[in-house]
């Protein structure tokens, strides 16, 4: 079971959590929504096209110009207040590894801090705790935020990604987040090559088991890039086939670009898997 | 004794669920059926009898006779409910036999008759376009609408099965149950997936 922003959701639920990057140099979109406006019509966009979630970003994940605490609330805090505004029914994320920034989201109406390095401020989940907000547990292999991953080898790369993200699950609940409110990431890419990419995807039935809701961030990556040897603008197709795989093993959550598209895949996974009936089933009935 | 009569067709498509989603067509043609199924009701009959056509091993498994049940229940039905199974490639003469027998029974009787036409009435048709359906088919439309409905005897069972029409046994169980004159009320002729689906309600004169 899981619970965001009040709702509830069962372990058949297909969520997709559209990223939108207040930021100027994000890998996909290039600075596309970085101005407020831009931002804030890319939300009714996602909206429309089936998200259940946002996923607020100030800072990229690609090392880059810095970016401090200050500028990424400035980035942040004020349009997380005005999308709360706007979109009340809207799951509102922040992705962030900081907890001042995720006290100010918090503050400003976030309902769940995307935590995508790794647990590396430790004090993020005592910010979740203290606002009853949700939080995602990811593996990033314990490198520092906005490194790219050099030389990293794993003896057995899911074991870790287990030991690692269902520790920082633990220990939020103990901290006091509802465990309903807590998800985990394997971090495809993070402290990742290709091979460790491929290998989480290929075994996220072993993190299923886990009884953690799984969230996976999938989309354009570049491990969809080098299995498929294509560059970035080419990857949508390896990105959808990859939803599938991660959604038939039992994913929950899926933080993507490409909303449109992604709904229709999960759609269709639903569709397969008995979960959600055909929306028009007529042939061979008449 | 025949109180009422109310047609209905036995697509699959009425099987509660099975469309998925609702779909508007199917939703369309079901609220037809149950208006007629109100207007035989609302007749008076102390018991229901749903006849319907069934293959070779078929009995009240028969998708005809599970259609008519499930509708009699959506429409409220709280009477007795009965079935009439007739293997669908029957004679003629053997239909109108159980016809007349049925309506030699003392109760007063409402019956559900259930019957498609011709699933061969455009090129996206199950049985695709075959040019006689159309004729066919306007031939027990034009039985229904004159409220004659024992003109449904002179039905050709060999063309019939070539249209794959599923209700030619059923019509003339009807035909040979009710051999006076009444008046008919179609409430829904149209083939939206190809096979001429009529719903009616008839009630003797006078």
């Amino acid at each position: 079971m899981l619970e965001l922003a009040g709702r509830r959701f069962d372990q058949n639920a297909l969520l997709i959590m559209a990223i939108v990057n207040r930021t100027p140099d994000s890998f996909y979109d290039r600075g596309a929504t970085y101005a407020f406006d831009k931002a804030l019509e890319r939300v009714a966009e996602v909206v429309a096209a089936g998200a259940e979630i946002v996923d607020i970003g100030g800072v990229t994940a690609a090392p880059g110009d810095e970016v401090d605490a200050a500028e990424e609330i400035r980035r942040t805090v004020d349009f997380v207040a005005r999308v709360r505004a706007e979109f009340p029914e809207l799951i509102i994320s922040v992705d962030t590894w900081r907890h001042e920034v995720g006290r100010a989201v918090c503050e400003a109406g976030a309902d769940l801090l995307n935590d995508a390095w790794g647990g590396y401020d430790p004090r993020l989940a005592e910010v979740a705790a203290e606002f009853d907000a949700a939080l995602v547990c990811t593996h990033a292999g314990g490198v520092r935020p906005r490194t790219r991953p050099h030389r990293i080898f794993y003896d057995d790369v899911l074991a870790d990604v287990l030991s690692r993200t269902v520790d920082l699950a633990e220990r939020a609940v103990e901290l006091g987040v509802s465990r309903e409110r807590v998800l985990i990431d394997p971090g495809h890419d993070f402290g990742k090559n290709t091979w460790h990419s491929l290998e989480v995807t290929r075994r996220l039935g072993e993190m299923v088991a886990t009884g953690w809701p799984v969230l996976v961030s999938l989309s354009n990556k570049d491990f969809v890039g080098e299995a498929l040897d294509l560059p970035l603008e080419q990857r949508l197709l390896g990105t959808l086939a990859t939803t599938a795989i991660c959604a038939w093993q039992g994913a929950t959550v899926f933080r993507a670009h490409n909303v449109a598209e992604t709904r229709q895949v999960l759609d269709m996974v639903a569709a397969i898997r008995g979960s959600q009936p055909p929306r028009r089933a007529v042939r061979g009935l008449a | 004794m025949i109180t009422a009569v109310a047609g209905c067709p036995h697509p699959p498509l009425l099987l509660p669920g099975i469309t998925g989603r609702p779909v508007a067509e199917v939703e369309q043609l079901r609220t037809a059926c149950l208006t007629a199924i109100g207007e035989l009701l609302a007749a008076g009959p102390s018991r229901v009898v749903v006849v319907g056509g069934a293959g070779p091993d078929e009995d009240e498994k028969a998708l005809s006779i599970v259609i008519g049940r499930r509708l009699l229940t959506e429409a409220g039905c709280r009477l007795p409910v009965e079935h009439l199974v007739v293997a669908a490639q029957s004679p003629p003469a053997d239909c109108l036999e159980a016809g007349r027998r049925l309506a030699a029974e003392d109760d007063s009787t409402g019956l559900l008759v259930m019957a498609d036409g011709s699933a061969c009435r455009s090129l996206k048709a199950p049985g695709y376009l075959d040019p006689r359906a159309a004729g066919f088919d306007a031939g027990v439309q034009a039985c229904l609408g004159s409220g004659r409905l024992d003109g449904l005897a002179e039905l050709d069972p060999v063309l019939a099965a070539e249209l794959l029409v599923a209700g030619r046994a059923a019509w003339q169980v009807l035909a040979g149950a009710v051999a006076t004159a009444g008046r008919c009320r179609l409430h829904y002729s149209d083939d939206p997936f190809g096979v001429w689906y009529p719903v009616f309600s008839w009630v003797p004169a006078g």
